[in-house]
């Protein structure tokens, strides 16, 4: 639906305050409408990332391009970026109508082109009926739509957004993802997503890039990152794991050494790896709970349940293995209680392992 | 209302809420309200038809803006200004005085808060120096460095110097007066406007810039409207201290205007014959202050100000300045910056100096003023009047902003906001307007004994102290109370604590800091405090006795227009003292206190 659609290129981008790093050399490709997310913990450095896209904060090294055009010292007003800020910013001395047209009257386009763009994003955000309105007479959701559609309506080349879904309950906040990037889709722009909600990002994103300390760890799409985390900290950041202490055993077929137990591998692991003490990554999801002996299944060990909860549409259970306490999930038909003895298997390709924690 | 009022008060809550609330109606209704109604009595008694008479109201006026004329080679420009009448002249000048202090301050503010530049700090500490009251030596020094004189005032002589040519600039009668109030209340607006513009999510910027505003239009149409709370309530109070204030037509020599009008009564009153109209301007000097006072209060409240924003960073980008704009503020911002501190170096220039009269500059230096002030005792005494009226002043208000903040912060009952209204009320009213109610209200319904000022000013003194310098205690410690936990003291009363105790026990201890920081500002603003002193203080017997009544000011304003040289410089001397006093309790409060909050502010 745009026609300026363009790609970014962040190429080694430093930025310091005072003495701490908040973004170490950091290179990324966001491609041509692609909706890229930039997820981490807080203090990693992705939302001054974000700004510094953005304009709002300059770099000490390194350039960034949009498209050919280098911008890295563009000023805020100089770029065709649009940000949607995570309050929203709205301005609270202008009505919705006013708000969303500010960057339109901005740009000098006629008062009638100005009503024609407004209706046409108002539409698309599904806001009609509310122009008149201020701010604060909105509900949390009407407000992040108007934030959308105020960045939206401009047709900046690149939509920047700050944890836009943050100030939402926890309900709203979960449908307003598939609508947040049904928009965004429609309208085929290159957006950056920035989050600390690692279940948003991959809800939300095409390909997802996580930060710590400043630097991108690892780039993919969501199910690589998932299934495939280059490195401990990704490892641990997607999803529930557990998180296990183990040393791997030179056999054909590899095995990790668990205290009590010992776990066949499915994966290629690092020769040098070998005889050393490494981390174990099991993800609850992967831990399933088998009923019968399948002889030709490995890695079935049995437990006991020492807690179950409850989350409606299944159980979070604590299972102990020897000295080792696993966290699992079960359906929620499984009828399982504490004390219960069950067996459980665990896929050997489900098994990450981890030199240190990176 | 009082019956159902205090009836549900006693239904829902004990004794201590209602002897609190009552405590500071009671005070409230005896020395704000009545004395104050009393006015309305006192201006019908009198008649309001004279308030239409040209002498106060004239359309056609009299006078005129600037004179130029040539003696010889010398160029000599005057402004002076016209006459409307006394009811409009301080309308007019109100205005002005509220249009040039907005815009001077809105700028400092703006440059302060937005952008950082080398000697910005010395910037801030310049802008803020016009606050340091010094009551009439300002004014007088302002005269002296820009007003009407014989021969070169100190401007004319550094332009002749400058430009090799002789020229005499000089501001006299309305136009010196608009001039001293711009200089002194221009810091209002930007205090009140800076604390503003630090109030804005900066993301709310930020976004304009990014949706590609800059500059002017950036400032036009998001800076400045986010900031209009501060804007408006500056502006306001400007307004309003510059109708109550009666330093600068007095130095000037400016008869018509409300405040002089209403000043000029005690003069008559010192030899038993009042000025009749007084009441009626008194009556409209507090018209037009609490109109003021309403229009903003509904206006700021008519929009939604309140931030939408519930995160996000909140340390305002500092931007840097190009090359135009540094040019712009040291060519510019700073000079007169600058200009507008010249009051308070004149003060300490003539307090340390032998003799400045006819001279552009003073002359020789000595320090036997400032001794003057423990020497000479009519001075010495007056100085002790002051602290002493203070200090049992500040005991009063600290007790009463501590009941009703209390009552007000932690009851939430209708009606009684009444009294939030009623402790911070007394900022909009006009000094003025309480000196006469006072003196009408006292004089009539106590004469003969302690409390008729023709007797003895010093209780009505104190109490109209306490009245008046209340909302900066009050407003201290109701932020104190809103920065602690309720819980706090439910956990003290869950423990079977009463409500004395856990206010004693649990409450003071923890917003001690906010107390003796309100505290003190109060007991600055009462020893620099004007318009009661120098009206019921002036009822007091003669500063030259050693056993008279009258305070600092009431001191400052009878050496100043005594004529004599010497006296002027005991006058500076006492002012010196002032602003000593305020310097130190304001690095007290921020350095040792650590709090910190704009000093005037609605």
């Amino acid at each position: 639906m745009f026609e300026l659609v363009v790609d970014v290129r962040l190429e080694k981008v430093t930025k310091k305050f005072g003495k701490t790093i908040a973004v170490d050399s950091v290179d990324l490709y966001i491609k041509k409408g692609e909706l890229f997310g930039i997820i981490g913990p807080s203090g990693c450095g992705k939302t001054t990332t974000l700004r510094l896209i953005a304009g709002l904060e300059f770099p000490d090294e390194g350039r960034i391009f949009f498209g050919e055009k280098d911008v890295t010292f563009a000023k805020p007003y100089e770029r065709n970026t649009a940000m949607v800020f995570q309050n929203y910013a709205l301005w609270p001395h202008m009505t919705v109508y006013e708000n969303i047209a500010y960057g339109l009257r901005l740009r000098k386009l006629t008062e009638n082109e100005v009503r024609r763009r407004v209706k046409q994003v108002l539409e698309l955000t599904k806001l009609e009926g509310l122009e008149n309105r201020y701010p604060t007479q909105l509900s949390g959701g009407q407000q992040q739509r108007v934030a959308l559609a105020r960045a939206l309506v401009v047709e900046p080349e690149v939509l920047l957004l700050d944890e836009p879904l943050s100030n939402l309950d926890a309900k709203l906040r979960i449908e307003m993802r598939g609508e947040l990037r049904n928009i965004i889709k429609t309208t085929g722009i290159t957006a950056i997503y920035v989050t600390h909600d690692q279940e948003e990002a991959m809800s939300i994103c095409d390909r997802i890039a996580i930060m710590n300390k400043g630097r991108v760890i690892q780039v993919g799409d969501p199910k690589e990152l998932y299934f495939n985390p280059k490195s401990f900290f990704v490892a641990t950041f997607m999803g529930k794991s557990n998180v296990l202490k183990g040393m791997i055993k030179e056999t054909d077929p590899m095995f990790v050494k668990l205290d009590g137990l010992q776990l066949r591998l499915d994966r290629k692991i690092d020769d040098k790896l070998i005889g050393k003490p490494v981390y174990v990554v099991i993800r609850p999801e992967s831990i399933k709970i088998v009923r019968e002996n399948i002889d030709y299944a490995e890695n079935i060990i049995e437990g006991e349940i020492t807690s179950t909860s409850f989350l409606g549409s299944h159980y979070l259970l604590s299972i102990n293995i020897g000295s080792i306490v696993l966290q699992a999930y079960a359906e929620a038909s499984e009828r399982l209680s504490q004390g219960d003895k069950v067996k459980v298997r665990i896929d050997p390709k489900d098994i990450l392992i981890f030199k240190e924690q990176d | 209302m009082s019956s159902s009022f205090f009836g549900k008060a006693r239904k829902l809550y004990d004794l201590f809420f209602i002897s609190q609330a009552s405590a500071a109606f009671v005070y409230f209704t005896v020395f704000l309200i009545l004395p104050i109604s009393m006015i309305l009595v006192a201006a019908k008694e009198y008649g309001l038809s004279s308030l239409v008479q040209p002498h106060n109201i004239r359309l056609s006026p009299i006078g005129n803006l600037v004179t130029i004329t040539k003696v010889g080679e010398s160029l000599n420009i005057r402004f002076y200004g016209y006459s409307f009448g006394t009811i409009l002249n301080s309308l007019i000048i109100a205005s002005i005085v509220t249009l040039f202090s907005t815009i001077l301050g809105v700028l400092v503010a703006f440059v302060l808060a937005r952008y950082d530049f080398p000697l910005k700090s010395v910037l801030r500490i310049l802008a803020i120096i016009p606050l340091l009251m010094t009551p009439f030596v300002n004014a007088y020094v302002i005269k002296k460095l820009f007003g009407p004189t014989f021969g070169y005032n100190t401007i004319s002589w550094l332009l002749s110097t400058v430009i090799g040519h002789d020229v005499k600039l000089m501001f006299a009668g309305y136009s010196g007066v608009v001039l001293t109030q711009i200089i002194t209340f221009y810091p209002i607006v930007y205090l009140n406007v800076y604390s503003s513009m630090n109030n804005i999510d900066p993301s709310l910027e930020e976004q304009a810039e990014n949706l590609g505003a800059k500059g002017f239009r950036l400032f036009r149409t998001i800076t400045l409207p986010l900031s209009l709370p501060g804007v408006m309530a500056g502006a306001t109070l400007v307004f309003i201290f510059s109708i109550e204030d009666v330093a600068a037509p007095i130095i000037f020599g400016v008869r018509d205007v409300l405040a002089y009008q209403v000043y000029s009564y005690f003069q008559g009153v010192r030899v038993g014959l009042g000025n009749p109209e007084a009441a009626g301007l008194s009556l409209v000097m507090l018209v037009i202050a609490l109109a003021m006072f309403i229009a903003i209060r509904n206006y700021v409240n008519l929009r939604q100000y309140a931030m939408l924003s519930k995160g996000g960073r909140w340390k305002p980008r500092i931007r840097k300045l190009g090359l135009k704009g540094l040019v712009a503020i040291y060519l510019f911002v700073f000079p007169l910056v600058l200009f507008t501190v010249s009051p308070q170096i004149g003060v300490f220039m003539l307090a340390l100096s032998e003799r400045w009269a006819e001279t552009p500059l003073p002359q020789g230096f000595t320090l036997k003023h400032l001794m003057g002030l423990f020497q000479i005792r009519g001075v010495f005494k007056a100085i002790l009047n002051s602290v002493l009226y203070s200090l049992v002043a500040v005991a009063i208000l600290v007790v009463l902003a501590i009941s009703t903040s209390y009552v007000v912060s932690r009851y939430k009952l209708r009606g009684i906001s009444v009294l939030d209204y009623l402790s911070t009320a007394p900022l909009a009213i006009p000094g003025l307007v309480i000196a006469y109610g006072y003196f009408y209200f006292f004089h009539d319904a106590f004469r003969g004994t302690m409390l008729d000022p023709i007797v003895n000013p010093a209780l009505p003194i104190i109490i109209a102290y306490s009245i008046r310098r209340l909302p900066f205690a009050a407003r201290s410690i109701f932020a104190g109370l809103q920065q602690t936990h309720v819980s706090l003291e439910e956990a003290s009363l869950n423990l079977g604590a009463s409500r004395l105790r856990t206010l004693t026990k649990i409450v003071i201890p923890l917003i001690i800091l906010n107390i003796v920081s309100g505290a003190m500002i109060s007991f600055v603003y009462c020893v620099a405090e004007t318009s009661v002193s120098i009206t019921l203080g002036g009822l007091g017997g003669d500063i030259t006795s050693p056993t008279h009544k009258a305070p600092i000011s009431m001191a400052m304003l009878d050496l100043i227009t005594s004529g004599r040289v010497e006296s002027v410089h005991l006058a500076a001397a006492l002012g010196v003292f002032l602003i000593l006093v305020q310097i130190i309790v304001i690095v007290l409060i921020t350095l040792v206190f650590k709090q910190s909050y704009a000093f005037i502010g609605v």
